[in-house]
């Protein structure tokens, strides 16, 4: 089934090295991959809550080792691996170049680094070994010394394709891109360090590490990318260029400081969780400043976003980024978090961060932008079925952790027993399920429609190769 | 949670059936740090789920098909490369803690829970036998209480 639409990609991805575009592809079909995995085992937890005797009696599928299994190949696999993908095709194209040789070589190994450390996390976890109970990086070293050595090669080639710009300027989408890549090294460098294992020192570290692997790598990476990928979608100029640079730099200012905010009414100091408090509120100026600007660039573009397949993603993203950050805002006040701390309502907030802003602003980004230099376009319809599923499932999962988790909240509030909140909360795991349920369909959904934009064969026939030392690709006597 | 819950059998029984101390609870069980033994000299039965002669035997099949998806996608260098690290990480792992096949020794000199037997459902004249990670998580549990407050 070929449906006809909009612009024929095979003409704009004409010129591009298919190295190049079967390099964005394996990043991104590797991302799909733990996206996968990820949603499988999602969905056993989330069953888990209904039925605790499912699958009970093996100690490899135990529920704490199925659970850091969950975020972390959501996490390390498929969302960086996405975010990756996109950011080797935006900061080329923004610096107008073409990766050359050497670029893509060191590339290519940081995906095989980046995957063997997924894969070797990956195993670990299930097998036991972990680096400790700490959220988000439950790892082993040497798994994440892989996933660290990737992202330094990649870091690396970034700053070499923007030194090397044929550009005035340097875009705002590479500057968040460059600045997310050695934000990430001081965050995992914080979170990994042996000498603050220790009482108090981990638990500040923690929030510290929790809080700013979010906000300081897959928060800035994924707006980056959409600062790109919205105005060339909308093919218009961004709303203003100077809003960027103001959230970039609040960004840097005000998200380093909030990670205590997790640890309200413990033995952290006070003035670390008031500075903490402050700086959240504070966080509000980077978010309007950015999710502002993209609003106010898709104003206007009712037609434009009804008729795109991509758009309509991007639109829920950038709401999604503001109702996430919101909400963070608010949970970490203190007479709010004194109800909501320890319950559901916590996933309701992760699922909205990492599903209805990042997942979204990404596929977004993926089904426009990747047709444009792999020369394929997915099908119509199951991008349209993969939005609908992601939306559905999303919504259902986020507003049922959120509300099942403020009645939880109650229940410690007004001091009834701990199995009360347990019984309330029961129904709501049941609709979580059917959410998750909708969700994997919908990934299933967009494996297929990514496995069909994998790079055509039209690219080795038009296909250049960007260095001067290597002949162009065509080869037609050789191809029949 | 160790004042709540002082008495280490409550932490075993609820480690195996959280259903039986506590209704309505929605924790998984983890009936894989215990053993049964319903022979009348107490020798163990066969442990329950996996093994880790198991565990092994699952990672090296879902190694050899993902090696075997890679070789076919991305051809033979990439899937080396991420053999090797996996090798290496592996070694790592069971050179660092060998814990898991470890597990049936251990077993051996495990901690043994003879009350309130018939409440987890178990025959009358079963024995259950703690393992070392059960034990250690009771000690632990046990060791959680509410600090004094300093005047």
């Amino acid at each position: 089934m070929k449906i006809p639409v909009g612009i024929p990609v095979f003409v704009a991805a004409a010129g591009t090295d298919p190295r190049f575009a079967r390099l964005v592809h394996r990043w991104l079909f590797s991302g799909v991959f733990w996206l996968l995995l990820g949603s499988a085992v999602g969905l056993i937890e989330a069953y888990r809550h209904v039925d605790p005797e499912f699958l009970a009696d093996s100690a490899l599928l135990s529920y704490g080792r199925l659970r850091p299994l969950h975020t972390m190949s959501m996490l390390f696999g498929f969302a960086s691996m996405t975010l990756l993908a996109l950011c080797l095709y935006v900061v080329p194209k923004c610096s107008r170049i073409t990766m050359d040789e050497i670029e893509l070589r060191s590339s290519n190994l940081a995906l095989w680094l980046w995957n063997a450390g997924v894969v070797g996390g990956s195993v670990a976890l299930l097998i036991g070994q972990l680096h400790g109970g700490r959220e988000y990086r439950e790892y082993p070293i040497w798994a994440m010394g892989l996933i660290a050595a990737a992202v330094l090669v990649l870091g690396w080639v970034f700053y070499r394709m923007i030194v090397r710009r044929q550009t005035k300027g340097i875009y705002i989408a590479c500057w968040f891109i460059l600045a997310a890549c050695g934000w990430i090294a001081v965050v995992a460098v914080m979170g990994y360090l042996p000498f603050f294992k220790r009482g108090m020192a981990d638990t500040i570290v923690q929030g510290f590490y929790m809080h700013n692997a979010v906000g300081m790598w897959f928060t800035p990476l994924v707006v980056g990318i959409t600062y790109y990928s919205l105005p060339k979608l909308l093919n218009k100029p961004i709303y203003s260029y100077a809003l960027g640079v103001l959230g970039i730099f609040t960004h840097l200012l005000f998200y380093t400081l909030i990670g205590t905010h997790h640890y309200m009414f413990t033995a952290v100091p006070d003035w670390l969780e008031n500075t903490a408090l402050i700086f959240s509120v504070a966080m509000m100026v980077p978010v309007f400043a950015s999710a502002g600007n993209f609003l106010l660039t898709m104003k206007g573009e009712k037609v434009a976003i009804q008729q795109s397949y991509s758009l309509p993603f991007l639109l829920v993203g950038v709401i999604g980024y503001i109702l996430a950050s919101a909400q963070g805002t608010y949970q970490s006040l203190r007479v709010v978090q004194d109800g909501l701390h320890l319950t559901h309502d916590t996933g309701g907030h992760s699922h909205v961060a990492m599903y209805c802003f990042v997942s979204f602003l990404l596929w977004g980004s993926i089904y426009g932008l990747v047709p444009r230099i792999t020369g394929r376009e997915p099908p119509v319809r199951l991008v349209g079925a993969h939005f609908w599923l992601a939306f559905a499932g999303g919504m259902i999962m986020v507003v049922s952790l959120c509300l099942g988790g403020a009645e939880q909240g109650a229940v410690s509030v007004r001091g009834e027993p701990f199995m009360d909140g347990v019984r309330v909360v029961k129904p709501y795991m049941v609709w979580r399920v059917v959410g998750g349920c909708l969700m994997a369909v919908a990934h299933l959904i967009s494996a297929v429609a990514i496995y069909a934009m994998r790079p055509g064969a039209l690219l080795d026939i038009f296909g250049t190769s960007p260095t001067s030392s290597t002949p162009p690709v065509p080869e037609p006597e050789g191809r029949a | 949670m160790g004042d709540r819950q002082p008495s280490v059998l409550w932490h075993y029984w609820h480690l195996y059936d959280p259903r039986s101390v506590s209704p309505g609870s929605v924790m998984p069980p983890y009936r894989f740090l215990f053993r049964v033994s319903t022979a009348p000299d107490g020798r163990l039965g066969p442990e329950p789920g996996f093994n880790a002669g198991k565990a092994w035997l699952w990672v090296a099949v879902l190694g050899v098909v993902f090696m075997g998806l890679g070789w076919l996608l991305f051809g033979p260098t990439p899937t080396l490369v991420i053999s090797l690290a996996l090798g290496v990480g592996a070694g790592a792992m069971l050179i660092h803690d060998c814990a898991l096949c470890a597990v049936p020794a251990g077993l051996e000199e495990g901690e043994v829970v003879e009350d309130g037997i018939d409440a987890l459902g178990l025959p009358k004249d079963a024995k259950l036998v703690a393992g070392p990670d059960a034990k250690a998580l009771a000690e632990y549990l046990l060791s959680l209480k509410r600090p004094v407050p300093r005047r």
